[in-house]
């Protein structure tokens, strides 16, 4: 389709869990995991996610590959830009239209509405019908985190990797399937007479890699990997990022790669959204969002990467506390408890995601486009001054 | 705790470096369950517990066949003793254990309650598994008001004292090894559905089920590949205990008078000779106290020895994480 | 190891004695009476430092499994200054962990310790009656362990379990006792510590439960704090709080430190001296800052140049292939050899010793100790 296009294109992602209790069961409150998230993910680059525990990642990591059913927010996958403009312009003009009284408007809205449902429907993950959907899972996958939790202790290697080529009747027969297995596994650098094997035989980094091989097995088109590293030892994490480079190369795979560790994103993302509490507070070419960081959690998370030279003076701890609970964000900016640069209006009015530079989103009512910038940002814990200007460009929204 | 590599490579065998592909002759893995029969293997109570339960199950079998006359000792009655309750004692007459008042062999009577008992509690786990899956994985599986409906049928029949609800089946249904087991069935199920329900629950959120989903499995799929066989340890272990529990039910029943008239059941042979320990004849208590003794013993070493070989845990503990 | 406290180095942030470091007692380690809290670390500190703390010496922990006897730890010795951190590094499975909870006498069967010391003032933990092992835990050395919430018990509120704590081994009485936990509580930054001594675990985050777990710790001013990966579960912006806190912490108490970890940078930035394990053995040893530039062991080496850092992504990154050998079943020679790409023939043969480079600096490497000689 669409060569140069989006692969990926999320539009006002939502998640909501109930947490339910008592006797007959009813929602007591509602953790808003993911509140809001948009971005693109251009074919054959690789998308870093950044945030700290419960800021929401990993439940988008899920609902991405369609493991959660998103309470609003549409995914479209492998969509021609124009079908998705046409969707987003349909949306535009039901919004109008609802206010509009009449007979006359109430025609035009279902007409919109009816035209809204084909799109949906043809292009938009969430609304495929169930089978479709099954199909199309095809395309993308999901790495986790855990290489202990992830494989099923009791199924051999080559079940648990062949396990996808059956769900979705590839290869013809039992030798083909196991063939696919093996050229998978090797892939993967694994040994391909591994298939016999099972899990609890093969060390964290083998296992991961086994996970890795499950997901690729079925050729998609986009991995969505989980911290897909830090639970391994640091000897094995470069093995495995290794790893994750030959195989996108060789299989012309687009990332989503979610981490906590900044370091690592830097290496391997194109472009780069940092998330607080749910939502996306900046988001921008990877030189561009380390060299600006204009968001102050950005700034923070940056200086509180811990470098491992000791003629580098730590700075004190940069923020204070911890991120609030999802149950109950703060109003206004969610990030205002915790930011040295907290002012007034952000105790109160949540800033909205806007372009602060070319390709360079921030949420921050102390940022671009609302005030000036500030200076650039003292030279990175690194020791190496930031590299000045953007190379990759951020997609407009 | 520290020693990441302990289990893992020692279950290996050899060592791969990660990232190398080396070619080497194919050979099969260590599933879990081997890897557990090993454990077992390597528990001695256990082996003599199993070597206890498989004579048993070896005479019982000869037994039932009616060889060697057993059947047939345990069941005629010595038409001499009908009137007079002639009780022949320990060694006479070729009779090792005696006779009881009929005449009986209490030897023979003692083996031919093996059977019962293995009967019984085979028929009741029979019946057992099929509600406990059943019951435990619609309710770890589905679970919200679905959930909440089972959990509270399980309270229900949990707070009815399980005995009386088995006598009152027992009176109405009848007496018969096979409402006698559905009675256990009935009573017995909840145990091992808590025990389903916690696992299908778990599972439901493990990542291996999430990620089989991503893949794009279906329920049955994952249901049947991946949740079934991480609870078949705990039907195994339930299976066995289950024995237990049962035999002593059934002594139980006997004692309010609940027994199969004509069967020989330790149950029923240890009630009759209450009566006579009273008029100093306790003879007829050794066999089938003796046999019970021992079978229970063995059923309850096998079934523990089987659930800490079965147990995933300890899988786990053996590659230990730092 | 005596790496005196770089002078240049800010005396962590908010010590309110100011520049001048007053003279103090002379360090007593030997002495029942602790030293009292808030005297000012420094140059006596510095002085006192040639006495370590703790003192463990050719320490070896054996795990006794079915499969064979898996050697944790196999000859382990490190010293520990007063007022100094040691960074016990290594990646999991080295035997660091088991290094920690050996000198404690925690290790869980079927792990033994089967030789060497552990000094801690005049007396040796490891060859030390259970009875009285157990009254220095807490008293005089103490652990933090690296999951806040499995450390804690979820049915006492945080005083109560701080409380617990001063209760075996002070003799205050069940009022002080409750004060002394809200101030410790205090001290280890907890916010409304009056209130939260009252709160259950689960009701506080993890960076508050890691705070209350050092609170514990800290509770009867330990000479000597194993700290067993205390940041790794929690989130980088709480991390450096957390370093920070131990390190303020030290400065005010003047106690030594092991930090278990296998995280670099942490040790980096809060570490003086470093113990770098691999495959149950200490391969180098040395003052942080010299260790760090001019590491002299290859796994180091390579360990160090596997980690990557923000705002260095053109760095190529090291790879170390393979894996740490089974410590059931060790080669001959180094057991680093397998995956050591300046590996000769020589390094399989023997394991090398654990030789003195000068500087305060030991390594396990014979093409190393051998360019050192030179």
């Amino acid at each position: 389709m669409n060569g140069d296009g989006f692969l990926v294109d999320a539009r006002g992602l939502e998640k909501r869990f109930a947490i339910k209790a008592g006797f007959p069961r009813r929602t007591v409150a509602e953790v808003r995991a993911v509140d809001g998230v948009s971005f693109e993910v251009r074919r054959g680059r690789t998308f870093g996610l950044v945030g700290e525990s419960g800021c929401g990642k990993t439940t988008l990591a899920r609902t991405m590959v369609g493991l959660y059913r998103p309470t609003a927010g549409s995914l479209f996958f492998d969509t021609p830009a124009d079908k998705v403009e046409l969707v987003l312009e349909l949306r535009a003009r039901i919004a109008e239209a609802g206010t509009a009284r009449g007979p006359a408007a109430r025609a035009e809205l279902a007409g919109l509405e009816e035209r809204l449902e084909v799109l949906r429907r043809e292009y938009d993950v969430y609304s495929l019908p169930k089978r479709k959907l099954a199909a199309k899972r095809r395309e993308f996958q999901l790495v986790f985190q855990d290489p202990w939790g992830s494989l099923d202790p009791r199924m051999t290697v080559g079940h648990i990797v062949g396990e996808g080529l059956v769900v979705h009747g590839i290869g013809g027969s039992r030798a083909e399937r196991a063939d696919l297995v093996r050229e998978t596994l090797a892939s993967c650098g694994l040994d391909p007479d591994a298939i016999d094997r099972y899990p609890h035989e093969f060390s964290g980094g083998q296992r991961q890699r086994i996970g890795i091989a499950r997901a690729l097995a079925l050729r998609p088109k986009l991995l969505v990997l989980d911290e897909p590293v830090s639970a391994l030892d640091v000897s094995i994490r470069v093995q495995i990022l290794d790893l994750l480079k030959d195989i996108k190369d060789a299989y012309g795979l687009t990332y989503v790669f979610i981490a906590h560790d900044l370091a690592v994103v830097e290496r391997v993302a194109d472009e780069v959204g940092v998330m607080y509490l749910g939502k996306i507070v900046e988001r921008a070419g990877r030189a561009d969002l380390f060299s600006r960081r204009f968001h102050p959690y950005t700034r923070a998370l940056i200086d509180a990467a811990p470098v491992p030279d000791p003629n580098v003076v730590r700075r004190r701890a940069p923020v204070r506390g911890e991120p609030p609970s999802p149950i109950a964000p703060p109003p206004g900016c969610r990030f205002h408890p915790r930011c040295p640069e907290a002012a007034e209006r952000c105790r109160v009015e949540e800033p909205p995601l806007v372009q602060a530079a070319p390709g360079h989103y921030v949420a921050c009512w102390m940022r671009p486009p609302h005030r000036a910038a500030p200076g650039p940002g003292p030279a990175l814990p690194g020791g190496r001054p930031p590299s000045a200007g953007a190379t990759v460009r951020a997609p407009g929204a | 705790m520290s020693g990441g590599n302990m289990g893992g490579m020692s279950a290996t065998r050899r060592k791969t470096g990660d990232g190398t592909v080396e070619n080497r002759r194919r050979d099969r893995g260590t599933s879990p369950f081997r890897l557990s029969m090993r454990r077992l293997a390597r528990d001695r109570s256990a082996m003599v517990a199993a070597a206890i339960i498989t004579a048993f199950i070896a005479t019982a079998l000869v037994a039932g066949s009616g060889a060697f006359g057993i059947k047939a000792a345990a069941t005629e009655f010595d038409e001499n003793s009908l009137d007079t309750m002639r009780y022949l004692p320990v060694g006479t007459e070729g009779h090792i254990l005696g006779t009881d008042g009929f005449g009986r062999d209490v030897l023979a009577r003692s083996i031919m309650g093996i059977r019962t008992a293995l009967y019984l509690g085979y028929l009741a786990g029979l019946m057992t598994v099929p509600i406990a899956l059943l019951f435990g994985a619609v309710a770890g599986w589905y679970g919200g008001l679905v959930d909440d409906a089972v959990t509270w049928l399980m309270s229900v029949v949990v707070a009815v004292p399980g005995i009386l609800l088995i006598m009152s089946l027992i009176q109405i249904v009848g007496k018969s090894f096979t409402t006698m087991a559905f009675a256990f069935a009935v009573t017995g199920w909840v145990g091992l559905a808590r025990v389903v329900r916690g696992a299908f629950l778990q599972a439901r959120e493990s990542e291996y089920v999430l990620a089989a989903r991503a893949l794009g499995a279906g329920d049955a799929r994952i249901v049947f590949r991946h949740v079934l066989p991480n609870v078949f340890h705990f039907v195994t272990v339930n299976f066995v205990l289950q024995f237990v529990g049962v035999v002593k039910s059934e002594v139980f029943l006997a004692f309010v008078g609940l027994t199969l008239v004509g069967e020989a059941t330790w149950g029923s042979m240890i009630d009759s000779a209450r009566s006579e320990v009273s008029s100093g004849r306790w003879q007829n208590l050794i066999g089938p106290t003796l046999f019970m003794g021992i079978f229970l013993m063995a059923m309850t070493v096998f079934g523990d020895s089987l659930r800490d070989a079965l147990d995933p845990k300890l899988k786990n503990s053996e590659e230990v994480r730092s | 190891m005596t790496g005196e406290r770089d002078p240049a180095r800010p005396p962590g942030g908010g010590a309110p004695t100011g520049a001048v470091p007053r003279p103090a007692a002379p360090a007593a380690t030997g002495d029942a009476r602790r030293p009292l809290p808030a005297r000012p670390a420094g140059l006596a500190a510095a002085l006192a430092a040639e006495a370590p703390v703790l003192d463990v010496r050719n320490l070896a922990a054996w795990y006794f499994t079915d499969e064979g006897t898996v050697k944790a730890v196999d000859g382990v010795g490190f010293k520990i200054g007063k007022g100094k951190t040691l960074g016990l590094v290594g990646e999991s499975g080295c035997g660091k962990t088991a290094t920690g909870l050996a000198v404690l006498g925690l290790l869980p069967p079927p792990g033994r310790v089967v030789r060497g010391e552990a000094v801690l003032g005049r007396r040796d933990l490891l060859r030390m009656p259970e009875q009285d092992l157990a009254a220095m835990r807490g008293r005089d050395v103490s652990m933090i362990f690296q999951e806040p919430m499995s450390a804690l018990d979820p049915l006492m509120t945080t005083g109560a379990q701080i409380a617990e704590c001063l209760e075996m081994h002070t003799d205050l009485d069940r009022r002080q006792r409750a004060e002394k936990a809200v101030e410790l509580l205090a001290s280890v930054g907890v916010p409304e510590p009056a209130l939260r001594a009252k709160a259950w675990p689960h009701e506080l985050s993890g960076g508050m439960r890691q705070r209350v777990v050092i609170a514990m710790a800290l509770a009867c001013d330990p000479k000597v704090v194993i700290a067993d990966e205390p940041t790794t579960a929690l989130d980088v912006t709480v991390q450096a709080q957390i370093l920070d806190l131990i390190e303020d912490t030290q400065e005010r108490t003047g106690m030594g430190v092991v930090l278990v970890t296998h995280d670099l940078a942490a040790v980096a930035q809060a570490a003086d001296e470093v113990a770098v394990m691999y495959a149950g053995v200490l391969v180098e040893t040395g003052p942080v800052k010299d260790v760090f530039s001019r590491p002299a062991h290859p796994y180091t080496k390579a360990l160090l140049g596997s980690i990557p850092v923000v705002g260095q992504a053109d760095r190529q990154l090291v790879t170390i292939p393979g894996r740490v050998p089974n410590l059931a079943r060790l080669p001959s020679g180094c057991r680093f050899a397998d995956r050591c790409p300046l590996a000769e023939g020589a390094c399989r043969v023997a394991e090398p010793d654990f030789i003195d480079v000068g500087a305060g600096r030991k390594v396990r490497c014979i093409l190393a100790t051998g360019r050192a000689a030179r």
